[in-house]
């Protein structure tokens, strides 16, 4: 059940995508939000669609990973969906009981639920193909500017370097300490809602006992390293912006300029 | 008796972290034995075992516990089935939630229906076989104790439940020299006196050598050995395959010349002075 989380997930490969500056991967996507966001015509989401699936095909992360991480907001789209369908008033295609579906609605709709579902698969591309190590990298240095006005750039990144590493090191703690005290006869599916909180407790002590272990075994590990914070601090492997990284931008400016030429 | 019939296990299924833990894995295991299972990091042996106790669904093949299939459709059958077996983690003392030693201990005894009086008595009985002091420690905090006293107490839960079939996985790991010697002869003393089935997890061929009937081997999912302790220390092939060591006494033994199949210390200590008496 736990395995079946994707957010954020790396998929670990060598595609083009994969070598993208994440800068440059960073910039681009909310480029594309806003071109997405300005798009209105058939022709425009064509073109954005197959932009996008090329995208997965470069990527090679496969097509049912992309539709997983879909799932877990299908209701909402649904409901976005059928919200649209029965609220523009217009040209009526047919009747269900109070609701008018109008030609209007079904436009509407269709063109809110592939906005959103764009922006889901190009931002799920984003966390398949960059590792989190080089997208906290990328943050703090998109956010580096805003130093001078007393944003913790670097400590924002580290915050989040840590969070994300340990994400699938308390996903695996909570997995082992539930599959324990299931072997002691604790049940978490079954009973109503007060019993199902109370089966929680026996989950949720020793994870923060563990957690909070972690957080004082790294923290002396890191001052131990010399870790005094970002002023300083070198990097490993610096970002760089390479010839590709220039193609990529060239080609979703042209893809940008079609797309808003047909926008309407 | 507890049997696997073609038993394979994979992880993540269909993405690319696909990996098979247990690999086409046939055994029966009998009432009353002590059997151990040993192999290096990663070679399934925790899958195995959790696959055994019923926390994890084979991806194909079947698991019976005394005749009842594990995955069978009739829940309280199998729910009965798997509660034959107590299963002790790795690092068992991070389980522990409760204010106090009595309360964790009773934790899973309550939650297999027992009564005010049968859980106490079941809590006294089991403290007394990790070597626990009822009085002493039930109204301490688990977080008091040491490394070595919670471990105690975790297992005391476990033991608690009275299980046919007790697994242990490295029960020792983390564990000072001293602290490893008792709760090895607590396990023994378990077989023994209670005649309890016992399946051990072990990195220590020593261990292994002095407590177990049977031993099997496991390398990458697979089953690469299957014997008495004494057949596999002597088969140089499998203990290659799996990268394991002979105990350090047999090893011994043969570095100082001594002709002799013994894996035990007493063994070793007789091989020693048989040589020596024929000099
Ligand atoms: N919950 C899990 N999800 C995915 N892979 C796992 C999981 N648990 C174990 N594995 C993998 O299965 C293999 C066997 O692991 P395990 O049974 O823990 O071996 P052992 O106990 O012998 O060290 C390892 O390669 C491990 O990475
Ligand atoms: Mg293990």
């Amino acid at each position: 059940m736990l395995q079946d989380i994707t957010l954020g997930q790396f998929f670990p490969g060598d595609s083009i995508l994969h070598r993208l500056d994440p800068r440059v991967k960073i910039g681009l996507l909310f480029f594309l939000f806003i071109v997405i966001f300005f798009t209105r015509s058939g022709i425009g989401y064509g073109i954005l669609i197959t932009f996008t699936v090329t995208l997965i095909l470069i990527s090679r992360v496969s097509i049912r990973i992309i539709l997983k991480s879909l799932k877990p907001l299908a209701w909402i789209l649904i409901f976005t969906f059928a919200i649209h369908l029965v609220s523009h008033p217009g040209e009526i295609v047919c009747s269900i009981w109070i609701f008018d579906i109008t030609r209007e609605g079904i436009r509407e709709g269709l063109i809110l639920t592939t906005r959103l579902i764009l922006l889901l698969i190009l931002s799920s591309l984003l966390t398949f193909t960059t590792s989190p190590l080089k997208l906290t990298d990328a943050m703090e240095r998109i956010l580096s500017p805003l130093r001078r006005f007393g944003v913790p750039s670097h400590e924002l990144a580290m915050m989040m370097t840590i969070a994300i590493r340990f994400i699938p090191t308390l996903i695996e703690e909570t997995d082992k300490i539930m599959k324990a005290q299931q072997a002691r006869g604790a049940d978490f599916t079954t009973g109503n809602i007060f019993r199902r909180l109370k089966s929680i407790v026996p989950i949720l002590v020793p994870l923060f006992l563990s957690a909070f272990r972690r957080a004082d075994d790294l923290a002396l590990a890191m001052e131990a390293r010399g870790y005094r914070g970002g002023i300083g601090r070198t990097q490993m492997k610096s970002l760089k912006i390479e010839r590709r990284d220039l193609w990529a931008v060239l080609i979703v400016g042209i893809l940008s300029v079609v797309v808003i030429y047909w926008r309407i | 008796m507890i049997e696997l019939q073609n038993v394979s296990l994979i992880y993540a299924r269909k993405t690319p972290f696909e990996r098979r833990a247990i690999d086409d894995l046939s055994l029966k295991i009998d009432e009353g034995s002590f059997t151990a299972i040993a192999g290096h990091t990663g070679s399934g042996k925790s899958s195995l075992v959790q696959m055994i106790s019923g926390l994890i669904d084979p991806t194909s093949g079947k698991i019976f516990v005394d005749e009842i299939d594990l995955a069978t459709k009739d829940r309280i059958k199998a729910r009965d089935a798997r509660r034959k077996i107590g299963m002790v983690f790795q690092y068992p003392e991070h389980q522990l939630f409760e204010e106090t030693v009595e309360l964790d201990i009773a934790f899973g005894a309550k939650n297999f229906g027992c009564d005010e009086v049968e859980t106490l008595s079941r809590v006294k009985e089991s403290m007394s076989l990790v070597g626990l002091d009822f009085e002493k420690f039930r109204n301490l905090a688990p977080l008091e104790l040491s490394g070595g006293q919670r471990r105690r107490v975790a297992i005391a839960g476990v033991l608690a439940l009275k299980p046919k079939y007790l697994i242990l996985d490295e029960p020792t790991a983390g564990l000072d020299p001293s602290a490893r010697k008792s709760m090895l002869d607590e396990i023994s003393k378990l077989h023994r006196k209670k005649n309890s089935t016992i399946i051990l997890i072990s990195h220590s061929m020593d261990d292994i050598a002095t407590l177990a009937d049977r031993l099997i081997v496991l390398s990458h999912g697979k089953l690469v050995g299957d014997g008495s302790p004494r057949t596999i220390f002597g088969n140089k092939k499998i203990l290659d395959q799996a990268g394991l060591a002979r105990p350090r006494i047999s090893q011994l033994l043969e570095k100082i010349g001594i002709d002799s199949d013994a894996i035990t210390i007493d063994e070793g200590i007789d091989a020693i002075l048989k040589t020596k008496g024929r000099r």
